[in-house]
């Protein structure tokens, strides 16, 4: 009886959607517009993470992962409406068919050095709660790696930290420096270009809560979370990590939406900066502020809450969606940040509540100005789900990775999704509800002032 | 439920699985029963605690009055205490110049507590890549000091914050044991201290009343093979009679005989080692147990009980895949909890029931009390169990947390 009823809504889920964006909300939704471009070998990829950047070219380089296998990065060309891979991590990191976890995702943020070189990191897919952490068959390290787009190679420059992924990436292009936190340890770990070498400085989180994104200022200084918002500082003139009391605004009480109860670390997920680099803007996880970070006030810096930027209807509410990390600043100085967000208001509790779709709205850093852009559409009306990664282009393209509905069954099949991505261990009555979706990961092209409403 | 509603409900089911990967990092962790392990930072967060790299706990001691004293290594040597009538730790103040207390705390009747004091190097494995004995060139050796709890409690004014960067009050340098070695393994005896020093493994009886050290020299060889280290104890035991036994080179047992004042070797009673790696075996960790009987843990993550009567050595074998057992306390019921794993592994616990049946796995360090607190410990170098029953379990990484471990039958 149950199954049947489970069935019906899986069949009617997808053919009901327009209805039910309709009937959940009393107005028609907002919607924007955008381009999508699938990435070579499309049912292969399951998600990406930090690692897009629009790079000063134009290029647009993806990290893909696959759960199991060794992960990828495309390179997107939009002079040519071409996009390519740049070959298996696995076989880059010179670790193929090996009987231990695989080189499988470029996690980090994928980073454009001051000759054009682009770095990355490889980074463990299937985590087992650290049952073959440290162990032969477990996970060998993820390998600093950069692409020359001169020569079009990839070059591994090695090994990171035994047994750790290479979870985020920053660079500090003056100093010629990759800094990244790891996974699981959350070690806080830096590689030399010019030596070669790389220096671990140990542990700076739990392995929960590790930031999803570093931000680097004017003077080099290294900034992640160390719990309850607050910030740590690595300061590159002492070569060590200080742990600041400064915290990100945030509100302490409400449990964000599309996240466990016990899983709210606060802390910032994406990171975007001023072009000078003198100011860093935050986005906080359980409320979506986006928080100005001035690190040259006082011993500290300085922060100041710009504004919310979640959706409209989340707007001052106790339920808010837990933040993405696909922000970023245009060169027109607005931020652009694709999140996650329901269809309507619903019933329902704060866990459960919302419908689906990613949702885009803007933050003018010049005037102060909040737009809700609507929720993001592709061709074909498909909808976007779970934004990824964000970057602008020198144009002020604002490239986003993001999942999308394929209403035909095409895609990736969502029963399909490895076990390690799952919010929580599901109970049996839940594991139903996914039959028959599938999506795929592809790369979204806003044009701002082109594509429009 | 109404079609339209059915669709958008199916898809939010959808959205709530698929938007973990992204942002989800799971949070399921093994640990045999969490309800029996909690955690407290080292002071009071976030500001008046021992800080990141100064803050592994290498010794743990429960002192005269009852409470729990940890000694710290890092960039600073700390001491904190946590009362149990309290419950929290209260950083005391750090030693200046000084690195590390390593195994290295002991208690004395008198109630005071003795402190050594050594370099960051935990015997000798654990800074395999460096040059460690480069440090030692100036390095003028490991102190004793001699800390006055009393004093110090009596001294606080009402609701003093705790400050771990004052100098630790109250506390007397009582010299250098043996110049240029620091102290990495500290008991107390009747009057007297006994220590091992390292890199050159002295043995020394240290009397608190005079002041004076005997140095008994060496209680190890020369450099083993391709190791430039001697095989130092990191741990020292005292039996029923009075004896402190140890282990050196070989993981072969020695005793210090305090009647007649000589070191006693015994190059024929080995501790426990997989076969061919006999000559690296350290003793990691002692315990006198409820029976009279010696309960032991070795470099090699073996586990051994030794009758010091008969000199007898039982191999209780390997609790854990890891090597190392690092610290070893006996419950009030007498079932003996361990905890044990590698430098870049992740610590383990264990324990052995006193009726037999073998190793409990009792999983990882991890503690997850979110939205308060969560951390897990990938490394822990000492275990005492407290007065009351609890065992105290010291986190040795760059940021450290003490674990409660509160005993349970099985």
């Amino acid at each position: 009886m149950i199954g049947n009823k489970l069935c019906r809504i899986i069949l009617l889920s997808l053919v009901f959607l327009p209805l039910g964006l309709c009937a959940a909300g009393e107005e028609e939704p907002k919607i924007i517009r955008m381009e999508s471009r699938l990435f070579p070998e499309p049912l292969v990829w399951d998600s990406n993470y930090t690692a897009l950047l629009a790079a000063s070219n134009g290029r647009v380089y993806v990290g893909l992962n696959q759960h199991g296998a060794g992960g990828s990065v495309a390179v997107y060309d939009p002079k040519t409406d071409t996009m390519r891979l740049l070959g298996d991590m696995e076989k880059v990191a010179g670790e193929p068919n090996r009987w231990c976890e695989p080189q499988s995702k470029v996690h980090t943020q994928i980073c454009e050095g001051p000759d054009g070189k682009i770095y990355f990191g490889t980074h463990l897919s299937a985590f087992f709660g650290f049952a073959t952490f440290a162990r032969p068959e477990g996970f060998p390290g993820g390998h600093w790696m950069v692409y020359d787009p001169k020569t079009d190679e990839v070059k591994d420059l090695g090994l990171a930290l035994p047994g750790n992924g290479l979870l985020t990436m920053t660079m500090d292009p003056r100093r010629e420096r990759l800094y990244a936190l790891t996974y699981p340890q959350a070690h806080f770990i830096y590689y030399d270009i010019k030596t070669g070498k790389t220096t671990d400085l140990g542990q700076v989180q739990n392995w929960d809560a590790i930031s999803r994104t570093l931000a680097v200022d004017d003077l080099g200084r290294v900034y992640g979370c160390w719990g309850q918002g607050r910030i740590w500082r690595y300061n590159p003139l002492t070569d060590k990590i200080a742990n600041l009391t400064i915290k990100l605004p945030q509100r302490d009480a409400g449990i964000p939406v599309y996240r466990a109860y016990w899983e709210t670390e606060k802390t910032f997920t994406a990171v975007a900066h001023s072009p000078d680099h003198k100011k860093i803007y935050f986005l906080e996880t359980g409320s979506s502020y986006l928080v100005e970070y001035d690190p040259h006030q006082g011993s500290e810096g300085e922060m100041k809450l710009l504004s919310q930027i979640c959706a409209d209807r989340y707007g001052g509410k106790r339920e808010v969606p837990y933040a993405m990390i696909s922000m970023c600043r245009g060169p027109d100085n607005v931020i652009y940040y694709a999140n996650n967000s329901g269809l309507a208001d619903e019933e329902g509790s704060p866990y459960w509540g919302g419908g689906m779709s990613a949702a885009f709205v803007s933050y003018n850093l010049d005037t102060g100005e909040r737009r809700d852009l609507g929720l993001i559409r592709v061709e074909n009306g498909q909808v976007a789900v779970h934004p990824n990664a964000a970057s602008a282009g020198p144009d002020g393209t604002i490239y986003i990775v993001a999942h999308v509905l394929e209403t035909d069954k095409s895609g990736r099949k969502v029963p399909g999704m490895p076990a390690d991505l799952v919010l929580e261990q599901e109970p049996e009555h839940k594991k139903g509800f996914h039959e028959g979706l599938s999506f795929t990961l592809r790369l979204l092209i806003y044009r701002p002032g082109k594509l429009g409403q | 439920m109404d079609k339209k509603r059915e669709g958008i409900i199916s898809l939010a089911v959808f959205l709530v699985v698929s938007s973990a990967l992204l942002l989800s990092q799971q949070t399921q962790v093994v640990t045999a029963n969490a309800l029996r392990l909690d955690l407290r930072p080292l002071g009071h967060p976030p500001l008046d605690v021992i800080p990141p790299g100064e803050s592994a706990v290498t010794a743990l001691a429960i002192g005269a009055d009852g409470c729990l004293y940890g000694g710290t290594a890092g960039e600073r040597a700390h001491l904190f205490v946590l009362d149990p009538k309290w419950g929290q730790v209260f950083p005391l103040g750090h030693l200046p110049g000084e690195k590390s207390i390593f195994h290295s705390l002991a208690a004395g009747p008198d109630g005071f507590l003795y402190i050594g004091t050594s370099l960051v190097n935990e015997g000798r494995i654990d800074a395999r890549g460096r040059d460690v004995l480069a440090a030692y060139k100036s390095y003028k050796g490991g102190h004793v000091y001699r800390f006055d709890p009393e004093k110090e409690l009596n001294s606080r004014v009402r609701m003093q914050r705790p400050d771990p960067d004052r100098p630790l009050p109250f506390a007397s340098d009582l010299g250098v044991p043996v110049p240029g070695e620091g102290i990495v393994s500290l008991l107390m005896g009747k009057g007297d201290l006994f220590g091992v020093t390292f890199p050159n493994g002295h043995f020394f009886v240290f009397n608190i009343k005079s002041g004076k050290t005997r140095d008994l020299g060496p209680i190890c060889g020369g450099p083993l093979f391709e190791e430039p280290f001697k095989s130092v104890p990191r741990a020292l035991v005292i039996d029923a009679r009075g004896r402190v036994w140890g282990a050196g080179d070989f993981g072969a047992m020695f005793y210090y005989d305090p009647a007649k004042g000589i070191i006693v070797p015994l190059p024929r009673l080995g501790l426990p080692a997989e076969l061919g790696r006999e000559y690296k075996t350290i003793l990691d960790v002692a315990v006198l147990g409820p029976d009279g009987q010696i309960y032991g843990g070795t470099s090699d993550g073996f586990l051994f009980r030794f009758d010091p009567e008969n000199m007898t050595i039982i191999n209780l074998g390997k609790p854990q895949w890891q090597y190392r057992i690092r610290g070893l306390a006996f419950s009030q019921s007498g079932h003996l909890y361990g905890v044990g794993g590698e430098r870049g592994g992740v610590a383990r616990m264990f324990v052995l029931r006193k009726n037999g049946g073998g190793y409990e796995d009792l999983g990882l360090l991890d503690v997850n009390r979110m939205p308060y607190y969560a951390w897990l410990a990938y490394e822990a170098e000492s275990m005492v169990a407290g007065p009351d029953g609890t065992i105290f379990i010291g986190e040795s990484g760059r940021i450290s947390h003490l674990y409660l471990l509160f005993p349970w039958e099985r």
